[in-house]
């Protein structure tokens, strides 16, 4: 998803969802900052580079594809932006166990992973909550890529064809030039083609450029793990469905009920359906000014343009680092990316690295914190 | 909603034209490896003793070096005549796996280029001197490479069409 759409939309969502104003802006602003927490930002707040979220372009320049480098660029991307739907799909004949290992790492919707990732977030901060609907939000739209640089499984070729409204198909044409995508000639940017597997030009839906972030946009495409199938993106579709589970999520955490996959909330989006298609299909590269004008419509609230710079002076500024605004969203940062890495990791897989399973009888902060308050009280 | 066309022959029809994608340029790409691997043949002056090349100029007779002059032009004009055939025949497969090719006609200069290919191998290798083995061993690697190759874009060619043809066929009983 496009950040406008993991802003702004996760606002309204969460308006619909019942949230109050300011609890939906923290849950929007968590949801946004996903995109923008790099370990240049974190290095800047001298804040932990273990709870980055995301990598700029020039950090991924700069990343080291050794081994130790490909499992750190898989721990943040496949724990943010391409959560694996099914790390035990079976293995296909003629593959080998490198490749299926990376072929599990496929991102989709409502994998058991969607509903780790909303388990990991209950009972914790609206900050752990924003984390986890950047993520759900994610599986829809990055959809068939991983993120691990991979060529047999992220690569395109010039196979690409947009289908219009009308049913005719245009081909895509991609371009390797920094100059913006023309959605009315189809021109778009997409990554240079490496054959090298672990090149970082192939982390991702870099191969694709943007489209799977154009909620406009339906495409058919030949995936390199698909062998010579066409895949159909639906994008409207598929945002409309991420919007309604990010709804229903956001009332599952909400009313304390347990969240399953493949449900939609249909209920609270009554009366917006129509608005909320149109701004999805609307042929733009982004849709900032109209799902602003959604939020404040359902709200009757102003909701402030997303800036990086918001809660960051009174991260610096504190004492108690852990319990400001930055503070509990690295925590609940480093708690999903921990979770993700584990079940990778149980899963068999070296591609995120080792991870430690968490005892049952483990002592946690939050008992620590527990402990000493009952012993301030004069408990034993 | 959408019309996805999974069925067999479209996969495999676009199999075949990747892997005609991937053949043109492989052959493309192995006949510049010729042309330098000759040039450079040709500045550290490698010929076989079972071979004498003339020297132009220097057998002190003027017919007899305007001869050779005019066969060094002609060897050489063939050399380009081949390279240039091998890269239409390289482009012809790229342009035919985009169905922008109608025309089988690189397919004969394919059959002719593998005969040639074969029978230069097997008499060069009887003529060839035991000094000279590994120069004919490596060059027998490029030209297995290159059979290889002549062999991908001939198989791609043809059951890309048979592929493409059944599609049409199919399509043409749902009509019915």
């Amino acid at each position: 998803m496009d950040k406008t759409f993991h802003y702004y939309a996760t606002y309204a969502a969460a308006i619909l969802a019942g949230y109050p104003h300011n609890e939906a802006l923290a849950v929007a602003y968590s949801a946004g900052f996903v995109d923008e927490c790099s370990k240049t930002l974190l290095g800047k707040l001298e804040a932990p580079v273990i709870a980055a979220t995301t990598q700029l372009q020039m950090e991924l320049m700069d990343a080291k594809t050794d081994v130790m480098g490909l499992q750190d660029i898989t721990r943040i991307w496949s724990s943010f932006h391409f959560l694996p739907r099914d790390l035990y799909a079976p293995k296909m004949k003629h593959c080998g166990e490198r490749y299926m290992r990376k072929y599990r790492l496929i991102c989709g919707p409502n994998g058991t992973l969607v509903k780790d990732t909303i388990d990991n977030a209950r009972d914790k901060s609206l900050q752990a909550i924003g984390v986890s609907m950047h993520v759900v939000a994610d599986t829809w739209a990055h959809m068939y890529f991983a993120g691990t640089p991979s060529v047999v499984i992220n690569n395109t070729d010039d196979y690409f064809f947009e289908i219009m409204p009308d049913g005719t198909e245009n081909q895509i044409r991609f371009k390797h030039s920094l100059s913006p995508d023309d959605v009315e000639k189809g021109v778009y940017m997409s990554s240079i083609y490496q054959f090298d597997e672990n090149s970082i030009m192939n982390l991702g839906h870099g191969r694709a450029g943007h489209l799977p972030d154009y909620g406009f946009c339906v495409y058919k495409y030949l995936p390199a793990w698909g062998g010579y199938k066409e895949i159909i993106k639906d994008n409207p579709s598929d945002y409309n469905h991420a919007f309604r589970q990010m709804i229903y999520a956001l009332r599952c955490f909400r009313d304390d009920v347990e969240f399953k996959t493949d449900i939609y909330d249909e209920e609270a989006i009554k009366g917006y359906e129509d608005e909320i298609n149109a701004i999805i299909t609307k042929r733009h590269p982004t849709c900032a000014d109209d799902w602003k004008a959604l939020g404040e419509k359902l709200s009757g609230q102003t909701v402030p343009e997303f800036d990086i710079n918001t809660h960051q002076q009174e991260y610096m500024d504190a004492s108690d680092k852990d319990n400001t605004f930055l503070g509990k969203f690295f925590e609940a940062a480093i708690s999903q990316k921990s979770m993700v890495t584990n079940r990778i990791y149980e899963s068999g897989s070296m591609l995120a690295g080792y991870s430690v399973t968490p005892k049952r009888n483990m002592v946690t902060k939050k008992m620590l914190d527990e402990m000493a308050n009952d012993v301030s009280k004069g408990g034993k | 909603m959408y019309n996805l066309s999974n069925d067999v022959n479209s996969i495999n029809k676009r199999r075949h034209s990747n892997r005609l994608i991937m053949a043109g340029r492989t052959l493309i790409l192995l006949n510049v490896w010729v042309i330098v691997k000759t040039l450079i043949m040709a500045y550290s002056s490698v010929t076989s003793e079972n071979v004498a090349l003339p020297e132009y100029g220097n057998t002190g007779d003027e017919n007899t070096d305007t001869i050779i002059y005019i066969a060094y032009l002609f060897i050489f004009a063939l050399f380009l005549v081949m390279i240039l055939l091998n890269v239409y025949i390289g482009r012809s497969a790229i342009k035919d796996a985009h169905d922008k090719k109608k025309s089988v006609v690189y397919l004969i200069w394919i059959v002719f280029f593998i005969i040639l290919t074969v029978m230069g191998d097997i008499r060069t290798g009887f003529q060839i001197g035991e000094e000279d083995i590994f120069l004919w061993i490596s060059s027998i690697v490029l030209d297995i490479t290159m059979l290889l190759t002549y062999i991908v874009i001939m198989y791609s060619a043809i059951m890309k069409r048979v592929s493409k043809k059944r599609i049409n066929n199919t399509v043409e009983k749902v009509e019915a």
